[in-house]
């Protein structure tokens, strides 16, 4: 995996914060983002598809990738 | 004998017909969004609906079956949808065994397409939302069966049609379904599935059973129906897999092993855009169909999805519940809630009854936070339930929270990285009476007296008060 394009956001909250739970991508062809499952990434080699473009990629070929 | 077409007959009154073509991308369902937020419920049948090219598709949809409460309970024989839960709770515990006929007697055969022939792109399926990344199936009932035993299981899964004969569908990760998918593939074998669109209410509902593993819905829809659900063995599989001989639509196909691809976004029942995950794909062998077939849509986070999957929670809430607190009366899934919250009324519960209810109920994987009310309060009114919960709870002693429970993970608020939800029993009721025969110790509700408020209906019947100011 192309740790590069992914920005992990830390794993636990303090108590009584809200962090939200969604991973998303920003599509490396329009740069559009869509949201996935953090198992989605963490396989590594299913192909993504970009909702707005139907682009279809890596995760390394991702222009950005925020795993929560 | 039951089926899609007897249902439209016996509500023909309620059916919505729109003149002209009406645009399969979005706009169907646009029509959904519309009448929900109208609160208007009719059956929606189209009759040309059009492709993206502009073409007219030969097959007719119909949308918003279920989306009424009061036709969905009606479909089932049941006068007033209010008394549903004890009514589905009584019939799918009273099971009645399917059975089998020939190919010439299944309506769902009478067309067969295999190889390539069959193409799921000749079917009017939905694009529902603007970030859906393409058209899905919305009520294909996935069929498929566990290799140890051989019993099948169904559940409605969402099915991304991608080319003729290929589409991903997406069974919860917790499901039966996706147990028997492991199994097959667990032994390196493709997993045989068929999805199935199209039927009476009846079938629909009892599809929706929430039944232990393995064991098979077919039983739960015959016990709905009143009679054997009839089974037709599929052309692909056999009788190994049976599919509803009175059903409008089968996909047949299988599930290459350890295959996974990108499925969704996909606008879910939460009304959340749900996640793009790796699921499954489906390679389809053969489509069955009737000569004039009908395709079924549920709306995806509409009425018309929310109701029966949550007619069918009250049912199993309420047998749930009922064992361990006979003073249960009535249960409510609300479509405001999505799936997540249920409102239970009792009769006079005894001490500790209620919160013994909640705790048997939480437990159900589906179930979120859960409301006890007394039976003054109407369940299915949601600013009743606010009244309850503003005057007769108090935070710390009536709230009972649990977590680490199994719960929707499609639950936008959930805990980053959480694989289980946090749930809560409120108990909304009065306080119990503590002498036989006085009041309970609580200020009684205010009111007008029935002869002063028949008289004021009296006075307002016949008045034009449109355009006075609402609340």
């Amino acid at each position: 995996m192309n740790k590069d394009n992914i920005t992990r956001l830390p794993a636990h909250s303090p108590a009584g914060e809200k962090r939200g739970a969604v991973s998303w991508v920003q599509c490396g062809a329009c740069s559009e983002w869509f949201h996935v499952t953090e198992g989605i990434i963490s396989r590594g080699d299913v192909k993504l598809h970009c909702n707005h473009c139907h682009t279809e990629f890596l995760p390394p070929e991702a222009k950005k990738i925020v795993l929560a | 004998m039951s089926d899609l077409r007897t249902f439209l007959q016996e509500e023909s009154t309620h059916v919505w017909r729109p003149a002209g073509p009406v645009g399969l991308f979005q706009e169907i369902t646009a029509l959904q969004q519309a009448l929900d937020a109208r609160q208007q419920y009719p059956v929606i049948e189209i009759a040309e609906p059009r492709r993206a090219d502009g073409s007219v598709s030969p097959i007719p949809v119909v949308c918003n079956l279920t989306a009424s409460r009061e036709l969905t309970a009606r479909a089932l024989g049941v006068q007033d949808h209010r008394d549903f839960a004890a009514t589905y709770a009584a019939r799918t515990a009273n099971p009645i065994a399917p059975r089998i006929v020939s190919r010439a007697e299944a309506p769902v055969q009478q067309v067969v397409l295999q190889g390539d022939e069959a193409s799921l792109l000749d079917l009017p399926v939905l694009t529902q939302h603007a970030l859906d990344p393409g058209p899905y199936l919305t009520s294909a009932h996935a069929t498929t069966y566990d290799p140890d035993t051989g019993v099948d299981n169904t559940a409605i899964q969402r099915c991304w049609v991608k080319e003729p004969r290929r589409m991903s569908y997406y069974p919860y990760p917790a499901s039966h379904n996706t147990r028997n998918l492991r199994k097959f593939w667990g032994k390196g074998e493709a997993c045989p599935v068929v999805f199935w669109i199209g039927h009476h209410p009846k079938v629909l509902l009892g599809t929706q059973a929430k039944l232990s593993y393995p064991e098979s819905h077919w039983a739960a829809c015959g016990g709905l129906l009143g009679e054997p659900l009839r089974l037709v063995p599929s052309i692909t599989h056999g009788d190994k897999i049976m599919v509803p001989a009175d059903a409008e639509i089968v996909i047949e196909g299988w599930a290459p092993a350890n295959v996974f691809e990108a499925d969704g976004p996909f606008g879910e029942y939460t009304g959340y855009m749900g996640a793009q995950v790796a699921a499954p794909v489906c390679e389809v062998t053969c489509i069955t169909r009737r000569e004039r077939a009908i395709y079924h849509d549920y709306g995806s986070g509409h009425a018309d999805m929310l109701v029966p999957d949550n007619m069918a929670m009250e049912g199993k809430i309420y047998s749930m519940m009922k064992p361990i607190a006979p003073s249960v009366r009535r249960v409510h899934v609300p479509v405001s809630g999505r799936r997540f919250h249920a409102y239970v009324s009792f009769e006079r519960p005894g001490i500790g009854e209620v919160r013994d209810a909640l705790m048997a109920a939480l437990a159900y994987r589906r179930t979120k936070a859960i409301i006890a009310v007394d039976d003054d309060i109407d369940i299915f009114s949601d600013s009743d339930i606010m009244f309850a919960l503003a005057t007769r709870v108090q935070w710390q002693r009536d709230v009972i929270t649990a977590s680490g429970l199994q719960g929707s993970l499609m639950d936008p608020s959930i805990a980053r990285g959480a694989r289980t939800v946090e749930k809560a029993g409120i108990d909304a009721t009065l306080a119990p009476s503590e002498v036989p025969g006085a009041p309970r110790p609580v200020a009684p509700r205010n009111s007008v007296g029935q002869e002063a408020l028949d008289a004021a209906q009296a006075l307002l019947a016949g008045i034009d008060t449109k355009g006075w100011p609402q609340l």
